[in-house]
């Protein structure tokens, strides 16, 4: 479904991503990890063409991605931004109905539906401005947002950062839910309880680079991924 | 008594213009961060549209419609193509571009028509009895004409597809984007709307003033007066305090001599400036 070679990235004279290559197909949860400031942002916005200069080759559903973001979000990819995301003066509904008002014939009142169900607490909010809500709901916001797009792949963003055990829960369960309905998910993310839900494989980021692809099943503990490839990794 | 009551709807109609006027500065500050000064050349193409038309035989309000439609779409997409090249520049030539277009436009319309000022008839002549003293028809419709395009705005902006997403791009076009929203065709919209919006003022207002080309100028003052007090992007705040600074303005001259109310009417606004420097940046607002 995404297929990436040699992808390279740039924010004017640094050379951010250094040739990533990777793969994601229909249906699959895939996690892409490392630390702060390896690019794994970077990777997500130049696939999205949200920034960064690029090079290399990106193809989805077949076909090359190239152009303007919107134009490739209706192609079928969303994306999940980690921050200061939401349409802070619109209400929780409006944001997300401007996302699903992107389907000329889409049943609006499905997607809200849909997007309450995954996600109760803000369809307590829903009149709310989002700029109200905290930052737990507004990560939720963001999320159901991205997936009322209807996307055939979503890129997410650190979307367990700062959020409370139980309601890492709640948006693990939501990639779940997405994967099993033949979604494709890219997740980068640091919580062991989020990936080992929602990713089946995982890629591990350093400088810019690829170096190593695993399945999650080679991490039995939280304690043996962290030790090896995240925050604890290199200290 | 009388006078202060012709005062008020005086006041009520240059209100109403101002409004319709702010409104389309607003909308296109708050979506694309454009300070428009060719707004009151859209005016005063709105009003030569319809001198023109009503000229040809026209009735007045195909004629009215034929002026929204055109300006709107002509003068909008016009001033989009101007802009659209300039779009990650800085804000200062962006500015500049609008001052540019507003000049050539505005020798345009003298070089084409005349300076002198041309008069169109109200479509409707009759008067209504009002506190004493008959006030022309005519002008309460302008009004009421006025509430409901506004209203009209105010919906779209709350409830339809492009308002909805008008109000997206204005608060984080990036994410906008991201989400698949079509921000091309989202910055036409606006500035469509935008023009249209001062179209409608410019003639509506042509059985008032005439029409002469700097007939935008005074209005288009005090439609930025109102957008900055208002809260510049801030579309329902533009309307209520134009209407406002309209009546105040007329009400003031009757106790006020000269250019006193002017005076008055500024200090105010420098008040509400100050007052509002605190606030957090603006966006499209309800």
């Amino acid at each position: 479904m995404l297929e990436i070679e040699d992808l390279h990235a740039f924010y004017g004279r640094s050379h951010v991503v250094q040739g990533v290559s990777l793969r994601v197909e229909a249906g699959e949860g895939v996690g892409l990890v490392g630390h702060n400031g390896v690019g794994k942002t970077t990777t997500l916005k130049a696939i999205m063409g949200m920034g960064p200069r690029t090079a290399g080759r990106i193809a989805f559903a077949g076909r090359e991605l190239r152009g303007p973001a919107h134009r490739r979000a209706r192609l079928g990819l969303g994306f999940v931004p980690d921050a200061e995301a939401v349409f802070a003066d619109m209400t929780v509904e409006e944001n997300i109905r401007a996302a699903a008002m992107v389907h000329r014939n889409g049943d609006q009142q499905a997607c809200l539906d849909a997007a309450y169900a995954l996600f109760p607490m803000l369809e307590a909010r829903r009149r709310q401005f989002a700029g109200t809500l905290s930052g737990g709901e507004q990560k939720a916001l963001t999320l159901a947002r991205g997936l009322a797009l209807k996307p055939r792949l979503i890129l997410v963003d650190e979307p367990s950062e700062g959020l409370m055990p139980r309601n890492v829960d709640v948006v693990a369960q939501a990639l779940h839910k997405a994967i099993e309905q033949g979604i494709g998910v890219l997740v980068v993310d640091a919580s062991f309880q989020l990936l080992k839900t929602v990713c089946r494989r995982l890629y591990v980021m350093k400088q810019g680079r690829i170096t190593g692809a695993y399945g999650l099943d080679e991490f039995p503990t939280a304690d043996r991924l962290v030790g090896a490839y995240l925050t604890g990794g290199e200290r | 008594m009388e006078h202060v009551i012709v005062a008020c709807l005086n006041g009520l109609v240059v209100g109403a213009s101002i409004a319709l006027v702010a409104a389309g500065l607003a909308l296109l500050f708050g979506v694309l961060g454009i300070l428009n000064f060719a707004q009151g050349d859209f005016f005063m193409i709105g009003a030569y549209i319809l001198w023109l038309s009503v000229r040809q035989g026209i009735s007045f309000w195909l004629a009215l419609v034929i002026a929204v439609v055109v300006v709107g779409l002509v003068g909008g997409l016009a001033l989009m193509g101007a802009l659209w090249p300039l779009r990650d520049r800085p804000q200062a030539l962006v500015l500049l571009a609008t001052i540019g277009f507003s000049l050539i436009v505005e020798q345009l319309a003298a070089g084409l028509v005349g300076a002198d000022a041309k008069p169109v008839a109200a479509p409707i002549g009759m008067r209504i009895a009002v506190g004493g003293t008959q006030y022309p028809a005519y002008d309460l419709f302008v009004v009421l004409a006025a509430a409901l395009v506004l209203a009209g705005g105010f919906l779209f902006l709350k409830y339809m597809r492009y308002g909805i997403w008008l109000r997206a791009v204005a608060q984080n076009q990036r994410m906008a984007s991201a989400l698949g929203l079509p921000v091309p065709r989202i910055y036409a919209v606006a500035f469509v709307v935008s023009a249209a919006l001062a179209a409608v003022a410019g003639s509506l207002l042509v059985p008032l003033t005439g029409v002469y080309p700097t007939v935008g100028l005074d209005i288009t003052l005090n439609a930025f007066i109102v957008v900055i007090a208002g809260g510049l992007g801030n579309f329902r705040g533009a309307a209520l305090i134009a209407l406002g600074l309209g009546v105040a303005e007329s009400l003031g001259s009757i106790f006020i001599p000269g250019a006193g109310v002017q005076v008055a009417v500024f200090a105010l606004v420098i008040l509400l400036v100050i007052g509002r420097a605190r606030l957090r940046p603006v966006t499209v607002r309800l």
